[in-house]
């Protein structure tokens, strides 16, 4: 679905790494694997995780969603993985089964002690020994932790200098994001790495992976080119206004249903419709040039009939043409703020606009387009893109 | 003399339109025991049972029937819905309601022409007081300005007085060729011309949002002006 939604050609390859919370740095080793071998040249590793914990626990707390993204490529690199060791591990310390709604937990001294702690230390120790690495040599140190305070024991006990090498561990702004959370710790230590500064990543989940990067003088470009990362992210943040919201928002109270029709969907409409909806490609007439979305086989401004190419979108920057605060219209999150939207270089979209503030939306509001899950209708998810109050 | 021995059984032809009622000719044959007679369903939303006329005029217009039936009716609160019913599939234009179509009219003109609600407002304002004026109005008390911006909003910005209000109902017009017509009502009314106008044909996601002349371009369309 990622790779439909970035508009991939259908000849790149995608695998799917899931059921652990070490699912990023695992598909990590295997992009880099494949790029070192010679199979591919670039590999695009997204990770992302949604820790929805049990209403008023303790996990709720701490848990937090998220997600990274990384470009694993045989040249011009921002940083150069030196070492990495994985170490599998057995033990029931925190799962999930098929059936459940929440990550479980065993009791946690015993989770913390003889599972992060033990494991990842021991990965740590030996990516050291093999690597001939100090501790002390690495910059920061992108570690995972259940909790702030078994994060700080497992530094201290490595050796880490908590103060000065220990990467921000987003307790406070995002919480722990599960398999998303080391990456996006990486990410927030790329930030603001220099040239020739060594990281140090380690991810836990029923084993731990230990990685050695370094950064090359690459990484100012890719400061300079990134849009956002996780300091962009922080800055443009929304604060949900009450616990009930997020309570509603993760549907994990029954609330009252609206008096409108039930949403359809269709499987194979959607499978038809599949390049207008996930690629979000809309049609431009060769004969006018007019852009027009959905695609069209007759121009709506010259009628030119099959005279359309594919043209993408989802990339394109928008304005609002005009909008309704719709409060009729069944939402999770009243009211639903129904938009035109004129793309730069033409073509107009009538979609949604979510992350918005309702009173703050207005005429020729600049918006930028994202790919959201729409709906559960017809029993699959629903997804498309919306706009929203462009970053 | 107002009340000629004459009846169903001299219906020769009938149009229906209901948008979510029924469907078939039979919705109309079965409560009316209409006999054999051909019976058209119409559907084409808010302007229905004013199509279901327009094509019966057709009919009697090119001679083919002397005496025909043209009715509309609807059910709306057998929906148990709030608003319009109609099923929405797949998401593309998901989200889109009846007054939030309009609304998005009525935020761009407002912007365009730098009006806002308070004259929008006199429109359901002037509407009331015509239906107070109506003893068969679905609504016939007055209602201030104050009244209509201060209802509750229902797509912004449009609020509840300026949407048309759901209900159940109908709507019959014997049709019949001019020169017979006296013989059943000496008071009869003709049709000059039936006029219709579709959109641009673009939707939504077009250019064009609604803001065009829809009104305007039927009657210019209409056969017989």
């Amino acid at each position: 679905m990622i790779a439909t939604a970035l508009d991939l050609r259908r000849d790149v390859y995608t695998a799917d790494f899931t059921d652990t919370l070490r699912a990023g740095t695992i598909a990590m080793k295997a992009a880099l694997d494949a790029v070192r071998s010679g199979s591919m040249q670039q590999a695009l590793v997204v990770v992302a995780d949604m820790r929805t914990a049990v209403p008023k626990s303790a996990e709720e707390q701490i848990f937090g969603d998220g997600a990274a993204a990384f470009l694993i490529s045989a040249s011009d690199v921002a940083a150069t993985v030196l070492h990495h060791v994985a170490l599998q591990d057995e033990i029931t310390d925190v799962w999930r089964t098929e059936s459940d709604l929440f990550p479980r937990q065993w009791e946690t001294r015993f989770i913390v002690s003889e599972g992060y702690l033990r494991v990842s230390r021991e990965a740590v120790q030996t990516l050291l020994e093999r690597s001939r690495l100090q501790i002390s040599d690495f910059s920061k140190v992108a570690l995972y932790g259940p909790d702030p305070r078994s994060q700080t024991t497992l530094a201290r006990a490595l050796g880490v200098d908590v103060k000065t090498q220990l990467q921000d561990d987003l307790f406070n702004t995002v919480g722990n994001t599960g398999a998303a959370f080391a990456p996006m710790l990486l990410v927030g230590a790329l930030e603001a790495a220099q040239p020739g500064q060594k990281l140090l990543l380690v991810a836990y989940g029923n084993g731990a992976d230990a990685y050695a990067l370094e950064v090359t003088e690459a990484i100012a470009q890719a400061q300079k080119n990134a849009r956002r990362g996780l300091k962009g992210h922080l800055a443009i943040k929304h604060t949900v206004e009450n616990y009930e919201t997020y309570v509603r928002f993760r549907q994990l109270m029954p609330t009252e249903g609206a008096r409108r029709p039930p949403l359809g969907a269709s499987a194979s409409a959607t499978w038809r419709d599949r390049d207008a909806i996930f690629r979000l490609y809309g049609s431009q007439c060769t004969a006018c040039g007019t852009i027009q979305y959905p695609p069209q086989r007759v121009c709506l401004r010259c009628q030119a009939k099959d005279r359309m190419a594919p043209v993408r979108l989802s990339d394109k920057p928008g304005t609002l043409f005009t909008f309704t605060r719709d409060y009729l219209n069944a939402s999770i999150d009243p009211p639903s703020v129904m938009c035109v939207v004129d793309f730069e270089g033409g073509g107009r979209i009538y979609c949604e606009m979510t992350d918005r503030v309702p009173a703050e939306v207005h005429v020729n509001m600049p918006v930028e387009m994202t790919f959201r899950k729409i709906s559960d209708a017809g029993g699959f998810h629903n997804y498309y893109w919306k706009c929203r109050p462009r970053r | 003399m107002r009340t000629p021995a004459w009846g169903p059984q001299d219906i020769q032809a009938a149009w229906v339109g209901t948008t979510s009622s029924g469907t078939t000719g039979q919705s109309l044959s079965r409560p009316l025991k209409l006999q054999y007679i051909p019976i058209t369903r119409v559907e084409n939303a808010c302007a229905t049972a004013q199509d279901a006329l327009r094509n019966a005029c057709f009919a009697v217009a090119a001679g083919l029937y002397d005496i025909v039936l043209a009715l509309g009716f609807e059910k709306l609160k057998d929906s148990g819905l709030s608003g319009l019913p109609g099923s929405q599939v797949g998401v593309i234009g998901a989200g889109s309601t009846a007054p939030g179509g309009f609304a998005l009219a009525a935020t761009r003109y407002f912007h365009q022409f730098g009006v806002g609600r308070e004259t929008l407002a006199k429109i359901a304002v002037k509407n009331h007081h015509n239906g107070a004026l109506n003893p068969k109005a679905h609504f016939q008390t007055e209602i201030t300005v104050e009244q209509v911006l201060k209802a509750p909003m229902i797509a912004d910005p449009l609020g509840l007085y300026d949407c048309c209000p759901t209900t159940d109902g109908a709507a019959a017009a014997i049709l019949c060729r001019k020169e017979i017509a006296a013989k059943f009502n000496p008071d009869y009314v003709t049709i000059k011309g039936p006029g219709a106008g579709g959109g641009p044909g673009d939707g939504p996601h077009g250019p064009r949002v609604r803001l065009h002349p829809l009104s305007g371009n039927g009657a210019r369309r209409a056969p017989g002006l």
